[in-house]
């Protein structure tokens, strides 16, 4: 259909005009929504949708949540903001032993499923130790709920619609430093990309590199300079789901290439690349030629002026690349 | 807390000296801000030296205070220099953190800094006081737990507050109400705006927070109470930014300019201490204009010394 150009942040106002317009029970609340958000995601809503439909928190993310369990189980379509991702700690209880646990624990009885939180994420050069975040690893231990990061804006309209959609309460990460970085042209109108399925974006046969949100763009970059310094041909995925993952698509590649790197922005230990890690070398021992990498940030609090050493950049990634096609 | 009050000249003139000071400071960092050389995240305190000032002077060298992210004053009185918190903002060695925290992550042995995730701060303050507390120290020392407007809605505030009064500790609660949280009127986001009230039982006074005397005599009554076995009070500071939540808000979005000029002309905490002192004739305005040239030429010093200073 018609499409139009739009960054990060646009795409994600379209899709919850799209999503407000065609449910009727559809509201969007969280801190500072009201006036457009302070990344400008939610602009026009209020005044297009009205004052009951699009509306302010006060500052209390454990209660943001849990009032967005309540609406997402009287049947009406919740869609809440956490203002950074940094901040959704207080909400774990509710998001990890209410809302995921909600239709277990009722015998299907019950659900939040209309339930879909949306927080900014990610490194964006400045935001120090609580501006920086990826806590997707936190939520990927939850069975219940389901957590997307999309790596741009075509991509994030279809996941986020398909999320709000969804009958399981989703976390959205929108990767913060592509808000205004990223512009692609977008549908006007509403569609879908599923849920739980990682995209192939470039294949290859050496060897399979993963990666979700900004990092995607890292390693597509990584694999040219593969190509062109070491004629080695890389298979590079966007896992776009973390949970429930991909297992097919990461494995299928990984037997063909026999080799795999893993990067994020999270911490190392514990980070979802140990997951993936584990799944896969159970699935395709026999095919790897090298032993599983990660390249991830360090072990330690997002820095404030050491981010740029923190970041797992191109060059890290390049590195351990080389040493895998070496080993 | 009684209304009359007893202060020494001397006092007033290092009260007027630091309220400048800290004044300067805070616009030295926003002019280091704009010039990029500050990067990262900068909340300024402009308007609210009155609380910072006025605590401090109440209160013994080791009392403890913790508070969020609009913290340079208080690092910097309590144990800290300007130029540590210059140097911590411009990301350098001579930093209090060594640079490596920035604007909300500054700290001395008895100031707590200093945090990022808004509320965060005062279940932590009534641990201190706890301590403090349990190391037999609460009947001449207490620890002042502060958080904004904004920060008072969460709910680990409340849960300090029950656990304060429940153990009697000696916690002082300070809500620095400066009106706004980030963009949000107060009255948008809370739906009791006596903030000085909502401790339950524990009781409350509500400040003029842009006075430093009426802040020294809150601050002095509530450490009296909270030593003398009394338990946490709650102290409600009603102050006001002139400046924008942080450098990326401009503060003319949410409030007129109107509103803003006006508590500049009307309610400024240093002129009118300055008024109250020539007033009172504690000193002549010759010595006054000294001590704004001397604080002027002290914080130039302070960030020149802090640009000199290596990275990490």
């Amino acid at each position: 259909g018609e499409t139009q150009k739009m960054n990060l942040f646009q795409s994600i106002t379209s899709a919850l005009d799209n999503a407000l317009a065609k449910d009727p029970t559809a509201v969007v609340f969280g801190e500072d929504v009201a006036f457009g958000g302070v990344f400008r995601c939610t602009v026009g809503l209020r005044d297009k949708y009205g004052k009951d439909r699009v509306f302010n928190t006060p500052l209390c993310e454990q209660g943001i949540v849990g009032f967005g369990i309540g609406i997402a189980v009287t049947g009406a379509t919740a869609i809440a903001e956490i203002q950074f991702a940094d901040y959704i700690f207080p909400a774990f209880d509710q998001i990890v032993n209410e809302a995921a646990k909600y239709r277990y624990r009722s015998g299907d009885l019950f659900n939040c499923g209309n339930l879909t939180i949306r927080a900014p994420w990610g490194c964006v050069g400045h935001g120090a130790l609580y501006h920086s975040q990826s806590p997707e690893a936190f939520f990927a231990h939850c069975p219940g709920i389901k957590v997307v990061i999309p790596r741009s804006p075509l991509q994030a309209k279809g996941l986020l619609l398909s999320c709000i959609e969804d009958k399981n309460p989703c976390i959205f990460f929108e990767p913060k430093i592509l808000y205004r970085a990223a512009v692609e042209q977008v549908p006007i109108e509403p569609y879908n990309i599923p849920l739980s399925q990682a995209e192939v974006l470039q294949t290859g046969s050496d060897v399979t590199m993963v990666a979700w949100g900004t990092q995607v763009h890292v390693i597509k970059e990584v694999a040219t300079m593969a190509q062109e310094k070491l004629g080695v041909s890389c298979e590079v995925i966007d896992l776009r789901t973390i949970l429930p993952w991909d297992t097919e698509t990461v494995c299928k590649s990984v037997a063909k290439t026999g080799r795999l790197l893993i990067s994020h922005e999270a911490p190392l230990t514990g980070g979802f690349a140990s997951e993936i890690s584990s799944t896969v070398q159970e699935e395709c021992f026999l095919n790897l030629e090298a032993p599983i990498t990660r390249v991830c940030g360090y072990d330690t609090p997002f820095p404030h002026i050491f981010e740029p050493f923190y970041i797992p950049d191109k060059w890290k990634c390049y590195d351990a690349l080389r040493k895998m096609i070496n080993y | 807390p009684a209304l009359e009050q007893e202060v020494s000249k001397a006092e007033l003139v290092e009260i007027y000296r630091d309220a400048v000071q800290m004044r300067r400071m805070e616009m030295a960092c926003d002019q280091l801000y704009k010039a990029k050389m500050i990067r990262g995240f900068c909340h300024l305190a402009i308007g609210q030296e009155a609380v910072s000032v006025g605590m401090h002077h109440a209160i013994k060298k080791d009392d403890k205070i913790i508070t969020a992210y609009r913290c340079h004053p208080f690092a910097a009185l309590r144990g800290g220099t300007i130029k540590g918190v210059i140097a911590e903002l411009l990301g350098r060695e001579a930093g209090m953190s060594k640079g490596k925290g920035g604007s909300m992550h500054i700290f001395t042995p008895t100031f707590f800094g200093g945090n990022g995730i808004v509320g965060a701060q005062v279940p932590l303050g009534a641990g201190i006081a706890f301590a403090q507390q349990y190391l037999g120290q609460d009947n001449e020392h207490a620890t002042f737990a502060m958080y904004g407007d904004g920060a008072s809605n969460q709910g680990q505030v409340f849960e300090a507050y029950n656990m304060a009064k429940l153990w009697n500790l000696p916690c002082v609660f300070v809500c620095e109400n400066n009106l706004y949280g980030m963009g949000t009127s107060a009255a948008r986001s809370s739906s009791n705006t006596k903030y000085f009230q909502r401790g339950d039982l524990i009781p409350g006074v509500q400040v003029n927070a842009m006075d430093v005397l009426s802040v020294m005599q809150a601050v002095k009554y509530a450490k009296e109470w909270t030593t003398s076995g009394k338990g946490p009070l709650l102290l409600e500071m009603v102050t006001y930014r002139y400046g924008g939540h942080s450098m990326s808000d401009p503060g003319t979005t949410y409030r007129t300019r109107e509103e803003i000029q006006h508590m500049r002309s009307s309610n400024d905490p240093i002129t009118g201490l300055k008024n109250l002192l020539l007033e009172w004739g504690v000193v002549e305005e010759a010595e006054l204009k000294k001590i704004d040239k001397e604080a002027r030429a002290v914080v130039e010093k302070a960030v020149e010394e802090a640009k000199a200073s290596p990275e990490p």
